[in-house]
């Protein structure tokens, strides 16, 4: 099920919260984890019931082996469960994310002839697995506790973060599930709760959907793109994954807020950052604290060394690339922000007037660092956004080829949206030949809007520095009207062909 | 504070999206639930998202059913020439369980006398099971589940297009109701278009056997069938829509035209078996399918021969009977290859080839 759906804003949550708050009213609060996370599952396998084939049985494999090691808890079978933790999630995630990748590359590496599965990618499942690796980590080092059934299954399942994160640890989640003053339903939280929600709804289905519009256009016609379109293409879905993404975890952090569960931050305006380092501090930081706690420090760290600190930093970006999905496309996306964090430690170029340790031999203004550090994200986004390393490339020789075709206005007459039909009729009666350029107009507002929405408060600022007041409450009314009237739009119809 | 502030919320939200379900169900622009109010036109221009709606709600006594060759028609033509009042059920492609789906609405709804049937050579070969949903059609507008409906009154298309539309065209577009679903006011029709829009194949597959396509031709008959026997007081006017000869090189080079025309034969056959039906043929009119000035494409048509082909409904021209089925389709057997082997010719320095083919 979606967060931007009907079922879900009219159906399923007000189903689950009554459901929660009228079960905890009744002090049945097993029964009110147990229907929280039967609900989740009814969310998780809402468009396919294989799905819940797959988070079961990782649940149930996961679960018996934290039983397993408090039966059996000596240090010898911490090892044996850790190997057997790491077995289980990471085969599993093997085998349905990366079979077909990985026997694709060995057939043309070694011209070997393994069968290819096409096994359908279970929703979430990078999700659910770091999270539950992670438990299942500590409870082979010591340091986290075997929990009752139904407090573990309420916090793999949790419905606000079971799809897109924002990745959880036990460690953060479990005391707020047992936390009896979280039961209640508090208004202050719901209120919150409900801005967080609107303002990530908005950021998905406003701006992110309607730039995914040219963005797809322009990606899936690569070889036709010239210079401008292919810098605007880009620069639109720069922004499209930042609203798309945050937006989602928005709206994850808005739900949890809903039920009292506070969930971490994820995104913190990344795109103020002026260096890359900087920028993968305030871009999917659940991720990043996820392979630091569990690949970075286990690996040494920054303890062993410069060399061994650069090589366990790439490694971290390797493996994020890789979690990203199973194309190489990824893989050069994450080493190359690697190598760039790499760089950003070694400390040769450092930003004037911030607090590192050992100041850097160059330093630039902040507006030079944000300006390469958004270039290089931008740029870098052509391999993460790309079908295949060709097409990647491609948009890097569009880019260099310093051509104008006049391809642009293909590009912007996507954006004949809905909420620009009437303007589109009154053009098209009196100056029909002005709308290609109304069209470009169009699109060039919005990339501004965009920028514009990105240089101001974030969110999570948002909520804490703006009252709960009637200003607020019109502005989080209309954005939450205007994206539920666009879950649903009108399509055309191109037949013609029989 | 926040317990006001989620009162608001819930309060102006609910305000907000009731205001919008009530301008879509009183606008209805798809017609789902009544016929237009205030005085508002019938303007019919989407017909995946109004023609389910229209049948259910409008007033008619026949329904004009085909695939887009048929959008061009005036119902006018028909409500004069048949003295009915006539909608149109269109569907792209015009597959028989597609058409028989619409039919079944019509029939539901209203009291038909007549069905205008245009049954594309395409239609006989095509999957016996409806396309709706695999092309993407709007489904909530399909079914009778008022639910999923949501869909339809919380729309942005819905809101911000297609009521502005309705609107403008019925009070200041001068747009006629008869033209419902008409797309040839945009489009051309002459030898450049037809000629420059057929990518004719060099290679010339083998012919395939004449019963190529039985099995699927029996269930597409048999949808048809059952429909014409559950309804017989209703007259089902069947008419076979001439296509150009480009259409008939390609199907040639396609190795098809055997078996497309012993279809065509089967469904003569079948169909002249019953009393409720008149059967029509055009594809052998070589006046019309050898002039390229009448295509947009290989087998799209002007609205002039739309009108034709109603003009011979009405008077009878180019019926078919039991006695002379056969005839037609031999003399449409000799039109086809005298086409390939002649009539194409002269054109052949003007029409694009197929550099994929192999």
């Amino acid at each position: 099920m979606l967060f931007n759906s009907y079922v879900f804003i009219f159906l399923f949550l007000p189903l689950v919260l009554a459901g929660w708050y009228f079960l905890n009213y009744l002090k049945a609060h097993e029964a009110a984890k147990f229907f929280l996370a039967g609900m989740s599952l009814w969310f998780y396998g809402y468009f396919n019931k294989y799905y819940l084939a797959v988070i079961v049985v990782s649940i149930l494999g996961n679960y018996l082996l934290s039983y397993l090691l408090k039966v059996f808890s000596s240090r010898i079978f911490a090892r044996i469960g850790l190997i057997c933790g790491l077995l289980i999630n990471l085969g599993l995630l093997f085998y349905f994310k990366y079979y077909d990748f990985f026997f694709e590359n060995i057939n043309l590496i070694f011209h070997t002839d393994f069968t290819l599965k096409n096994i359908l990618l279970p929703l979430g499942i990078s999700f659910f697995t770091f999270q539950q690796l992670s438990f299942i980590i500590d409870r082979c080092r010591g340091k986290a506790e075997h929990y009752s059934f139904a407090n573990y299954l309420t916090f793999v399942t949790f419905f606000p973060q079971l799809i897109a994160g924002p990745i959880v640890l036990y460690k953060e989640m479990m005391p707020q599930f047992e936390d009896e003053t979280k039961r209640r339903f508090q208004s202050d939280n719901f209120a919150k709760g409900i801005v967080f929600f609107t303002l990530g709804l908005g950021k998905k289905v406003l701006l992110a959907d309607v730039l995914a519009l040219p963005v797809n256009f322009g990606f899936d016609h690569t070889p036709f793109l010239d210079t401008p379109s292919t810098l605007l293409v880009i620069l639109a879905y720069t922004f499209e994954i930042y609203f798309d993404f945050s937006g989602y975890s928005d709206m994850a952090v808005g739900l949890g807020k809903m039920f009292n569960i506070e969930l971490p931050v994820n995104f913190n305006s990344p795109y103020k950052a002026c260096s890359v380092k900087e920028l993968w501090q305030r871009w999917h930081m659940t991720l990043s604290r996820f392979f630091i706690q569990y690949v970075y420090i286990p690996l040494g760290g920054s303890r062993k060394g410069k060399m061994r600190t650069i090589l366990n930093t790439f490694m971290v970006f390797f493996l994020s690339g890789l979690w990203h999905g199973a194309n190489w496309t990824y893989i050069a996306w994450g080493t190359m922000q690697g190598l760039l964090v790499i760089w950003d430690n070694l400390g040769v170029i450092g930003i004037k007037g911030s607090n590192e340790k050992v100041p850097a031999r160059i330093q630039i203004p902040r507006w030079l660092g944000w300006f390469f550090t958004f270039s290089f994200f931008n740029l870098s986004l052509f391999f993460f956004r790309s079908d295949n390393m060709t097409n990647a490339f491609q948009m890097f020789k569009n880019i260099l080829a310093f051509k104008n075709t006049g391809y642009i206005y293909k590009v912007a007459a996507l954006m004949d949206i809905p909420e620009f039909y009437l303007i589109k009729q009154v053009i098209n009666l009196t100056v029909p030949e002005m709308l290609t350029y109304v069209y470009l107009a169009v699109f060039l507002v919005l990339l501004a809007v965009s920028g514009f929405i990105l240089t101001r408060k974030n969110t999570w600022e948002i909520v804490e520095r703006y009252p709960l007041n009637t200003k607020l409450c019109l502005w989080v009314t209309v954005i939450f009207v205007w994206s539920v009237i666009s879950f649903s739009q009108v399509s055309t119809f191109i037949y013609f062909n029989f | 504070m926040s317990n006001k502030f989620i009162k608001q919320f819930l309060i102006s939200s609910g305000i907000l999206l009731l205001l919008c379900v009530l301008a879509v169900v009183i606008f209805d622009p798809f017609f789902q639930y009544h016929k237009p109010l205030f005085g508002l036109k019938a303007v019919l221009t989407d017909k995946e998202y109004q023609c389910t709606g229209s049948l259910k709600t409008f007033d008619y006594d026949s329904v004009i059913a085909g695939s887009s060759v048929a959008e061009n028609y005036n119902n006018g033509w028909f409500d004069q020439g048949f003295g009915c009042r006539s909608i149109k059920a269109i569907r792209s492609y015009g597959a028989t369980a597609d058409l028989c789906y619409l039919l079944d609405i019509s029939f539901a709804h209203q009291n038909i006398k007549n069905v205008f049937y245009n049954l594309d050579p395409s239609a006989l070969v095509a999957d016996p099971e409806t396309t709706y949903k695999m092309t993407g059609c709007p489904m909530y507008l399909y079914d009778d589940n008022y639910v999923n409906d949501i869909e339809y009154w919380l729309n942005k298309g819905v809101l911000m297009e297609k009521i502005p539309y309705l609107v403008a065209n019925s009070l200041i577009g001068g747009y006629d109701e008869n033209e419902s679903y008409n797309w040839a006011q945009w489009k051309e029709f002459n030898s450049d278009m037809a000629l420059g829009l057929y990518i004719r194949k060099p290679s010339v597959s083998e012919m395939k056997p004449e019963n190529y396509y039985d099995d699927v031709l029996r269930q597409n008959l048999a949808l048809l069938t059952e429909r014409i026997e559950e309804n017989p007081d209703t007259c089902f006017y069947v008419f076979i829509p001439p296509y150009s000869m480009l259409w008939w090189d390609n199907i040639y080079r396609d190795g098809d035209t055997e078996a497309y025309l012993y279809n065509m034969e089967q469904a003569m056959e079948t169909l002249l078996s019953y009393k409720n039906v008149k059967l029509f043929y055009f594809q052998n009119d070589r006046e019309v399918i050898t002039n390229l000035e009448n295509y947009m494409d290989i087998l799209h048509f002007s609205p002039d021969i739309n009108h034709y082909i109603c003009d011979s409904l009405i008077s009878g021209e180019h019926q078919v009977i039991y006695d002379n089925y056969k005839e037609n389709i031999r003399d449409m057997r000799a039109l086809a290859y005298e086409i390939t082997d002649k009539l194409i010719k002269p054109y052949e320095d003007r029409i694009k080839v197929d550099i994929y083919d192999n």
